[in-house]
């Protein structure tokens, strides 16, 4: 009964939006005669004599009827008269729209019809108590993470946690909570407290779903209020709204158009943040580290957007309970599959195609979610005219699948697991594949109201190759990484103004760098294998959050990670007083399986502080240390998917990566608008650089030909947002530099002299603009501007004759730079119905990328023409002209 | 193995191309000539005394300026090249025209296994040298061998659309065994010899002709043995068009190499090979063997190699694959050392023919 009187409630609220007032209707009268007629028939003849609308649920009214008869009676009397025997009060919203509400709730519901304010609290003297519960979706009973939790009259506030908990101790009093997050519609209800409570909320979709735009951010005030420092969130409501490519909704596309994360370009895989390589971002999907975010080379992520619930970017501030990559984390989140009702949704686009079904296992308690996607790109390629492209062919998959199990009020299990396939055939000849496997368990407890632990398994295994089929160079090359995670997680919250994080973790990685097979009898190929890398990976780490007071927090924490690069395995020596070098290889020591070959271990720690400076403003200061023992090796402008990645070892040294920084958080207008400035300095050390014209690819010397640098960035990050209006969106606005330098002992060990160079990703400019306009109820419209400096590059200087063919001389490293970039890009979402009850929802997205037709360079690059001997100079654009696309959307309730 | 990083490359243009996205590719005027030019230095000295292969070319760098559309580089005239072993030998090479110095029969004393330098004198007195080669023997050519097949190349054409190019011509292949112990690499190029006729009628004036039309390589072709270390490989060395329907005689030279020399080679094929996609490493400077005594600072482009060589001739018989796609192949008329068509005309039958 309790939950149907908060549906009315909610569905009020969400006409009401906040503020809930009652009006008495002067102009309407009844006069009318009622003999034993059924309440809900009364109703519905009041709706439509009087053009009123009335919510309730209908159980309420069931097999109540009533006899009364009124001569001139005001409406509200006759309301009350009739509802009386039903035990229902009553509530105007407007002159026309009346909400019904049981007087048994009403004592919880108390609505204060004259004054429009929230009774202030009642504090009890010196005495406190603890109100906690759990948020859940309403629709689909999962935990809602990131919740905002308010007392009002107490100020307090709290975000409820991974599992939907929070918990608020205040004395005793009461209060008005108020529950709001991102795309639900808020819950507001009066709570006496006068010992420790328990209260479960439930929150429900705002019912134009796919409507609501909330930008990021957990509660209103999250960004002024919380001590994250470049944090960002992305619901995936949002990240749908945004204009797609080829009609592909990407989770990382959206990253990008984030203050300092850029790209090399269109089709790079990955993103660099803050100046960072692509390996340097800790990718999670449900806790599981990817380690290919792309598909189709770099043109599509791998996030199933249907099955994505939502994203966090910590580029700066990261949490004490991450680490192994000293850029960044991009966490993505599955969403659970609904517990109430069985759902088929898809969508159907020009390239791939997604399905997903989701629904309870045991009603409200467990549930599952199957999703796939597939694209076809085999279908476009056949309509091509070249025969090269023709007999080419590419595909690629991925599945998702996720149980949750509530064992217990106090225990939850979640298991989830990950299947990505990519492979590209070139002509009838050359074939490209790689793929992701994963799995992961969680095991949620609750101790207390005060005790939480989280345990997480993963298991994964990338596989990565190439393969040729032309005899004689018939090959396959095949490499893989596989990892095993442990962690544990405990939280504890003693009381509103300590948080404490206490946990550990352990990998395990298995690299195969590289094993090359010739395919046939007459193939000239040798078969090649790399020796596999072992190591091993563990940290332990301690955060706390400490409330000084309302104006100033301070949360610090410290990581102590070990890492043990174990045999069996060969180990050259080499002669340390000149340049390394296959010729320069003095000795081999051999350790066995298991022997240590080599231990780093770092303490890295992690602090903020925040100070409020008044209600919508504060500062925050933060410093950050991360280490990481893993790392990609490629020499390409962008890394393919196939390139290798290689665990820490004598020679190859844990990149560290310290950064400091500033930030102003102010919100204006009721929280509807946040701006936020953000500095930071970084420095970087031991980054994997290469000698000019280093092979990477089956090098048993490959540490000879690799060469440690150092990093350092730095930048101002402006971002303007707004929530919750007609129009929505960002304008950002960043200025950093990225900077490397390799400094060796000879020339050999040194790039452009040893001093600083501009990394690939350096665009000191990058100004950004999302935003979303709310047309109608059904049509929104959006689009994104991207402007930024044009990426460094190396320009050749001069020509040489080199035995009858043209040789070019080129400049010191990326001493100049391509155009500049900018880009607009344009959606239309169209939707087929906003009922919330409605069991089929559909959408179609239309959208145009790069609407104007700018082509960007990508690079410059040169060519002999006229026969080899004049220099030609080209400029390539990855896209060339504007991309349109179509896709269709669907959502099938049963 | 060799190619893949220029496959993915060429597998990632396509797939803008697939996606219809019209990636594009265009000409564009770069000039970044800094004014300051480089000696480049080009050349080998052989362990055989065949003066057209031993000999130098020195010239200056031209700014890269795809404007003017400038090809000659400026010859470098008047300096001193000798040629050291390190036995105290030492050879002139002597100044021929446009900046070629080649060392002649009467002074060759070139041998296998000992370590040669060059050593330049500009005439405003700067001084250059190369680091020492050994002269590494080679190995020989275990057979050389062709295709005729059909060559696709995505071209853009004067309307500015990608389109794709057919042409025909036939592929030849050196095979190689390579010996069983590891660090052999390996240099190729190419000679072309063919017959052609023309249309004199009744006029007693020569009309069979032979031409050598030297190198016919487009790219710097190099390999080593790290992933066919003692196998049987074979490498695409360059092709001969199909245009008319004659004999054509195609010599193989296979060179040995130094590991350094390799280097250089691989990355200048790497070079010519770029297409600019996201999965070419970024350009770099190619570092030669050949630096300034008087300057440490200043850049001295292009190598100097010593190597032995073997090689091989194999006469494609062009007129079996005729008729070739195009314009049908009609006589030119006239003298055919006088038609001005082709380099090194002669009217002795070259061996093979």
């Amino acid at each position: 009964m309790r939950r149907f009187y908060r549906i009315v409630l909610l569905s009020a609220l969400v006409l009401l939006a906040g503020n809930l007032w009652a009006q008495s209707s002067d102009q309407l009268y009844l006069t009318v005669n009622y003999q034993n007629k059924p309440l809900q028939e009364v109703l519905h003849e009041l709706e439509k004599q009087h053009g009123l609308r009335i919510f309730y649920q209908p159980e309420w009214v069931e097999q109540v009827r009533v006899t009364q008869t009124f001569e001139r009676e005001p409406l509200p009397n006759a309301l009350r008269q009739l509802l009386e025997k039903a035990q229902l009060s009553f509530v105007f919203y407007d002159s026309q729209t009346v909400l019904l509400v049981p007087l048994s709730a009403a004592g919880l519901f108390q609505i204060d019809t004259a004054s429009t304010g929230a009774v202030a609290g009642i504090a009890g003297i010196g005495r406190t108590v603890t109100l906690s519960g759990n948020v859940r979706n309403a629709k689909t009973g999962e935990p809602f993470i990131g919740a905002t939790v308010l007392l009002e009259e107490a100020q307090k506030g709290i975000v409820a946690d991974e599992r939907g908990f929070y918990t608020l101790t205040v004395p005793t009093g009461d209060y008005t909570l108020r529950i709001r997050a991102v795309g639900m519609t808020e819950d507001k209800r009066r709570v006496r407290l006068q010992q420790s409570k328990t209260m479960n909320v439930e929150l429900f979709e705002v019912s134009n779903q796919l409507r609501e735009v909330q930008v990021s951010a957990k509660a209103p005030d999250h960004n002024v209020e919380s001590l994250e420092m470049g944090v960002a969130r992305l619901s995936i409501q949002e990240v749908k709204k945004m204009p797609m490519f080829m009609g592909e909704v990407d989770v990382v596309r959206s990253v990008i158009a984030l203050p300092g994360v850029t790209t090399v370009g269109e089709g790079a895989s990955g993103f660099n943040v803050r100046g960072g390589s692509i390996d340097q971002n800790l990718v999670l999907q449900d806790q599981a580290p990817l380690f290919s975010s792309s598909h189709l080379f770099g043109f599509f992520s791998v996030f199933n957007p249907n099955m994505v619930k939502d994203v966090t970017l910590f580029r700066g501030g990261i949490p004490a309970r991450y680490g192994g990559r000293i850029s960044s984390v991009l966490d993505v989140e599955l969403k659970e599959g609904n517990k109430k009702v069985p759902i088929l949704s898809g969508g159907i686009g020009l390239l791939s195609s997604r399905l997903m079904v989701e629904g309870p296992l045991v009603k409200d308690k467990a549930s599952f979610v199957i999703g796939g996607r597939g694209a076809y790109p085999g279908l476009v390629l056949r309509y091509m005219p070249d025969k090269s492209i023709r007999d080419s062919d590419g595909y690629f998959y991925d599945f998702n699948a996720k149980v949750g199990y509530m064992l217990s009020d106090k225990d939850q299990f979640v298991a989830s697991g990950y299947l990505s396939r990519d492979g590209f055939r070139f002509g009838a000849d050359t074939t490209y594949t790689w793929g992701t496997a994963t799995g992961t368990v969680q095991w949620n407890h609750t101790f207390s109201d005060k005790l939480f632990s989280t345990v997480t398994g993963v298991v994964g295994d990338y596989d990565y190759g190439v393969r040729a089929e032309t005899v004689p160079s018939d090959f396959s090359l095949d490499s893989d990484i596989r990892y095993k995670l442990l962690q544990a997680h405990f939280s504890y919250e003693p009381s509103v103004q300590h948080k404490i994080g206490l946990g550990a973790s352990s990998s395990w990685y298995n690299f195969n760098p590289g094993v090359l097979s010739p395919s046939s009898e007459q193939s000239s190929l040798l078969a090649i294998s790399m020796p596999r890398e072992r190591s091993l990976e563990s940290a332990l780490y301690l955060d706390h959050e400490y409330a000084f007071s309302p104006r100033v927090s301070v949360a610090y924490g410290l990581r102590y990670s070990a890492y043990f690069n174990l045999g069996p395995g060969d180990v050259y020596v080499y002669n340390p007083e000149v340049p390394r070098r296959e010729s320069t290889i003095i000795d081999t020591l051999n350790y066995a399986n298991g022997g240590l070959i080599q231990q780093y271990n770092y303490l890295e720690p992690r602090a903020s502080v925040r100070v409020s400076l008044g209600k919508n403003s504060s500062v925050k200061l933060g410093y950050n240390r991360m280490a990481q023992y893993i790392h990609l090796i490629s020499n390409t402008t962008a890394a393919s998917p196939v390139d290798i990645w290689k665990t820490s070892n004598p020679y190859l040294k844990p990149q560290i990566g310290d950064q400091i920084a500033l930030g102003f958080f102010r919100n204006i207008q009721d929280n509807s608008i946040e701006f936020s400035a953000e500095a930071y300095y970084k420095k970087l050390h031991n980054l994997v650089e290469y000698k000019d014209g280093a092979q990477l690819l089956l090098n048993s010397t490959l540490d000879a030909d690799l060469l440690p640098g150092d990093g350092k960035a730095y930048g101002l990050e402006l971002m303007m947002r707004r929530r919750g209006k007609k129009l929505t969106g960002w304008a950002s606005y960043t200025y950093s530099r990225s900077l490397r330098r390799v400094d060796g002992p000879t020339p050999e060990e040194k790039i452009n002299n040893g001093n600083y160079f501009p990394s690939n990703f350096d665009k000191p400019h990058d100004l950004t603009l999302v935003l979303n306009q709310q047309l109608s109820r059904l049509v929104s419209f959006s689009a994104n501007f991207t402007y930024s400096t044009g990426r460094p590059i190396t320009y050749p200087e001069s020509v040489a004759i080199i035995d009858g063919l043209l040789m070019v001389n080129y400049s010191e490293r990326n001493q100049h730079r391509i155009p500049d970039y900018h880009r607009l890009d344009l959606a239309l979402v169209i939707d087929g119905t906003n009922k919330r009850n409605a069991n089929w929802v559909s959408s179609w997205a239309f959208s145009i990328y790069n609407a104007y037709g700018r082509q960007n360079p990508y690079s410059v690059f040169f060519k002999a023409s006229y026969g080899g001997t004049v220099p030609q100079a080209y400029r390539l654009s990855v896209i060339g002209s504007a991309v349109p696309a179509i896709t269709y959307n669907f959502k099938i309730t049963k | 193995m060799q190619g893949r990083t220029r496959h993915k490359s060429w597998l990632w243009a396509l797939l803008l191309t697939f996606l219809s996205l019209q990636a594009c590719v265009e000409p564009f005027e770069l000039k970044t000539g800094t004014g300051k030019r480089s000696l480049v230095v080009s050349g080998m000295v052989t362990d055989q005394n065949q003066p057209e292969l031993n000999k130098v070319t020195l010239s200056w760098t031209e700014p890269f300026d795809g404007e003017t559309k400038k090809v000659l580089n400026e010859p470098v005239l008047g300096a001193k090249v000798t040629l050291q072993d390190n036995r105290g030998n030492s050879m002139q090479l002597t100044e021929g025209a446009r900046g070629v110095y080649t060392l002649w029969e009467d002074n060759f004393r070139v041998e296998q296994g000992r370590v040669y330098s060059l050593s330049i004198r500009l005439p405003d007195g700067r001084e250059y040298a190369s680091r020492p080669e050994l002269l590494r023997p080679a190995v020989p050519i275990q057979g050389i061998g062709y295709e005729f097949k059909e060559f696709i190349n995505i071209v853009r054409n004067s309307a500015g659309v990608l389109i794709e190019r057919r042409s025909m011509g036939f592929e030849v292949k050196a095979q190689v065994q390579d010996p069983t112990e590891r660090g052999n690499y390996y240099r190729w190029d190419t000679e072309g010899v063919f017959e052609y006729f023309s249309n004199v009628g009744d006029q007693p004036i020569p009309s069979q002709c032979w031409a050598n039309v030297g190198s016919v390589n487009t790219k710097a072709v190099a390999a080593d043995d790290r992933l066919v270390n003692g196998r049987l490989f074979e490498q695409p060395v360059a092709v001969v068009p199909a245009d008319i329907p004659t004999k054509y005689r195609i010599k193989i030279r296979q060179y040995s190499l130094t590991a350094e020399a390799y280097e250089f080679w691989r990355l200048l094929n790497q070079q010519q090979s770029s297409v600019g996609s996201i999965f070419d490493p970024p350009p770099a400077r190619i570092n030669g063997n050949v630096f300034s005594i008087t300057n440490p600072e200043e850049q001295v482009v292009g190598y100097f190699n010593v190597s032995s060589f073997t090689e091989q001739f194999l006469m494609i018989n062009r007129s079996t694959y005729a008729p070739f796609p195009g314009l049908p192949y009609e006589l030119p008329i006239g003298d055919c050392r006088y038609l001005g068509l082709y380099p090194n005309v002669t009217v002795e039958r070259p061996i093979g023919f």
